[in-house]
């Protein structure tokens, strides 16, 4: 169902990509994986290793939504793959 | 009131500045009114618009920076909002900040204070930071920031007048701005190496102290203007710093977020978690997997039905008063020369007075596309469509362009700008076209209503809209394949939250239309009114297949018989391409009879096979004068500017062929 894997077939802490993230879950960006280019795209719109990011869609295809320091945003699946990230349990959202 | 003495006046220069969607353009108008000048940036195809506002001791000149997420070079938009700042120099930048999305917003400010210590940040939509529990602190900000802060809500006009006074403040140097510096921690050592380096050379002009940052950023612009003025020796130094520091770009842009973490901390209070908004409840159905599609299409589906339900009674009347209006000039202007009767009450009054009858069509399109953009739905219309597009090689940004193209090509070709690169934007202009404007819907909606039963016209207005989109998902997915591959550009946006409309902003949006079509009907289409007048009615006395327009129609005869046209139609074609919406007022020429409707006199001479190839034709064949101009300033090369024009004459004349030949399989006539 889930493209590219379901995230509960790996271990509740290890890396994955915020494409395979589900709805409502928060992760902490780890590392960008792409040219400066993209690295410095996502950052402009709020997206650096450390930020705490909430999915609010993931329909398994297609666009994934999430919420970054209080903005929302529409990321391509290509995008979304490429920025890696660990769940983060619901008390350690901070810093935000 | 005696004048002022214009030496009493002080000129103070504004650059406004902000994220894309923060009310910018609001906050502009508000200030300069009717007094601004639109243009584009040099050499670029980005619009440029500047204004003036007074004040009785003071003259605003104001500059609309494009509006962007940062001062990096990712598109041109970057380059010319730091450039001005840079290279202008302006009294003021006003950094216009979103207060419902003040965090990530302050990203931009940080980098303008990188630039420039004379500040002003306008904190617009404060009405909007409540609904996210946000407890924003203008004054303490101000103090954490060390430069001016005005709240604003530009919607409501509140906060200008305190805007132009903390300008004032800042630019006569009442107010001293001292912004709080920007620490950037681990990558400190290394920006000073980089500094030290470049040892006070000024590539291009700019600070050393800058360029070192957007090295170590990775900024594209700024590695090229090194490499043109640096020597080999410097540059290979640079080098082997920067290749020690591959992180440089997180590096840099965490050190900004932290700094922005502390403004926030001394300013701001925020919820422990985030508030469940009315934007979160509505974007759970409209961004539904399953719902996403179908409430899109219906939304679609609405406007257009509205639109036509909206202007058709207001076109009726329209189109009434106009007929009255040439037969009240010809009985006025009874004894004056024929010819000028002539020209008026059989060319100019029906040719314009034809035209302006889909004003009410445009208008109400528009209006309602800008409800759904300024109330947020229309981002998340790209995000629906984002799948569909892919199979073109495009992203859901470029299905807003399909969409304005709808109403008319002009603005829907202008709005490919929002795409990142040169080779997407280039593939949704060539395809823009093939979606039918308001004016080729209110032809096909013409003859469909005159020659077709009710229960028809319903599916066949359907299928003209599929038919359309059909071709351009088409064309695309071909064009993409073959002369535009490429690789897929990212695809990243903004969900705004949403919010009640306002009416200033659709009423500037709606006004601009207007004067556009206005304008067009005041030159364009008059002058082909005349024109066309002037071809069907000489040589003097002629029966009108002997007239010039006649000729002309008999000329094309042979190609329009392949496709089962007379002659007056091919005249309507090449006439359309002057503005489709004159193809209309030509055929109303060339039919003309005697106390017979143009519907009435179609029918007596047209087979309803005819008429729908001629819809099928009129729908995908060349674009329209004003489109092919802005294909040509959008591409900047004939060459795509005459592809543009050829394939889709290609396609109608094939399409065309097509829908004649099987329906005279099936029998028809």
């Amino acid at each position: 169902m889930d493209h590219g894997g379901c995230p509960r077939m790996v271990g509740p802490f290890a890396p994955i990509t915020l494409a395979q993230v589900s709805k409502s879950q928060h992760v902490r960006v780890e590392a960008v994986q792409g040219g400066r280019g993209l690295v410095s795209r996502l950052a402009a719109l709020g997206i650096v290793p450390g930020t705490v990011v909430t999915v609010l869609g993931n329909a398994g295809g297609g666009p994934v939504i999430v919420e970054a320091r209080g903005s929302r945003l529409a990321l391509g699946r290509g995008q979304a793959a490429r920025i890696i990230v660990r769940l983060v349990s619901e008390g350690d959202t901070g810093p935000r | 009131m005696m004048p002022r003495p214009s030496t009493a006046l002080k000129t103070i220069r504004v650059a406004l500045a902000g994220n894309p969607n923060v009310g910018k353009s609001t906050i502009f108008n508000i200030l300069t009114g009717l007094h601004q000048h639109v243009g584009n940036w040099p050499g670029k195809t980005v619009e440029k618009k500047q204004g003036t506002c007074r004040l009785p001791d003071y003259v605003f000149e104001c500059v609309d920076l494009p509006g962007t997420y940062s001062l990096t070079a990712h598109s041109a938009e970057e380059v010319i909002a730091r450039d001005y700042v840079l290279r202008e120099s302006p009294d003021v930048v006003v950094m216009i900040v979103d207060a419902s999305n003040i965090e990530r917003n302050f990203y931009l400010v940080a980098q303008m204070l990188e630039l420039t210590d004379r500040v002003v940040v306008a904190l617009n939509t404060m009405d909007l930071a409540g609904v996210k529990g946000y407890r924003i602190f203008p004054d303490k900000l101000e103090k954490a920031l060390g430069v001016p802060v005005v709240p604003m809500v530009a919607r409501r006009a509140q906060g200008c007048q305190e805007l132009l006074q903390a300008i004032v403040e800042v630019s006569t140097g009442r107010q001293t701005a001292s912004p709080r510096p920007i620490q950037y921690g681990r990558a400190q050592p290394t920006l000073a190496a980089l500094r030290e380096i470049l040892a006070g050379e000024q590539p291009g002009g700019y600070p050393t102290g800058w360029i070192a940052l957007k090295m170590l950023e990775g900024d594209e612009e700024v590695e090229r203007l090194a490499e043109r003025a640096l020597p080999k020796e410097t540059r290979e130094r640079l080098h082997r710093v920067l290749l020690e520091h591959e992180h440089g770009p997180a590096v840099v842009a965490d050190a900004r977020y932290a700094w922005i973490e502390e403004v926030l901390r001394a300013g701001m209070e925020r919820p422990a978690r985030s508030v469940i908004t009315f934007t979160d409840r509505i974007d759970h159905i409209v961004t539904n997997r399953f719902l996403g599609l179908p409430i899109l299409l219906g939304m679609f589906a609405a406007v257009f039905w509205l639109t036509f339900k909206v202007s058709s009674r207001l076109s009726d009347v329209l189109g009434a008063g106009f007929a009255r209006l040439g037969e009240r000039t010809a009985d006025a202007l009874a004894g004056g020369p024929t010819w000028l009767v002539s020209l008026l009450a059989e060319g100019v009054i029906p040719g314009v007075g034809g035209v302006l009858t889909f004003l009410p069509i445009i208008l109400t399109f528009f209006l309602f596309l800008g409800v759904l953009e300024d109330s947020g739905y229309m981002a998340r219309a790209a995000f629906v469509m984002d799948r569909i597009m892919h199979a073109m090689g495009l992203h859901g940004k470029a299905f807003l362009s399909l969409l304005v193209g709808y109403g008319c090509n002009v603005p829907g070709i202008m709005a490919t700008r929002i795409l990142e690169t040169e080779r997407d934007r280039l593939l949704a202009v060539l395809v823009n076209p093939l979606i039918p404007c308001a004016a080729r819907i209110g032809v096909s909606t013409f003859f469909v209503g005159a020659f077709f039963s009710p229960a028809l016209r319903t599916p066949i207005m359907l299928s003209i809209y599929g038919l359309s989109l059909a071709m351009v998902i088409l064309v695309g997915f071909l064009l993409r394949r073959t002369v535009l591959p490429g690789e897929e550009s990212p695809f990243m946006m903004e969900l705004p939250l949403y919010r009640a409309p306002s009416l200033r902003n659709l009423a500037m949006f709606t006004g601009w239309r207007l004067r556009a079509f206005l304008k067009k009907a005041g030159t364009v289409i008059l002058a082909v009114s005349v024109l066309v007048w002037f071809l069907s009615s000489f040589p003097a006395g002629a029966d009108l297949p002997q007239t010039y327009l006649g000729r002309l129609g008999l000329w094309l005869e042979p190609a329009g018989r392949l496709l089962g046209l007379d002659w007056r139609m091919s005249v309507a074609l090449v006439t359309g391409f002057a503005a489709k919406e004159t193809s209309l007022a030509t055929l109303g020429v060339l039919y003309h009879a005697e106390g017979e409707s143009l519907a009435q006199a179609l029918r007596h001479g047209l087979t309803p096979l005819a008429a729908l190839v001629f819809v099928v034709v009129q729908l995908l064949y060349i674009p329209c004068l004003a489109t092919v101009a802005v294909m040509r300033s959008e591409t900047n090369s004939w060459k795509w500017t005459a592809f543009g024009v050829i394939y889709p004459l290609v396609l109608a004349g094939g399409l065309g062929l097509l829908t004649f030949n099987i329906g005279r399989m099936l029998g028809f006539q």
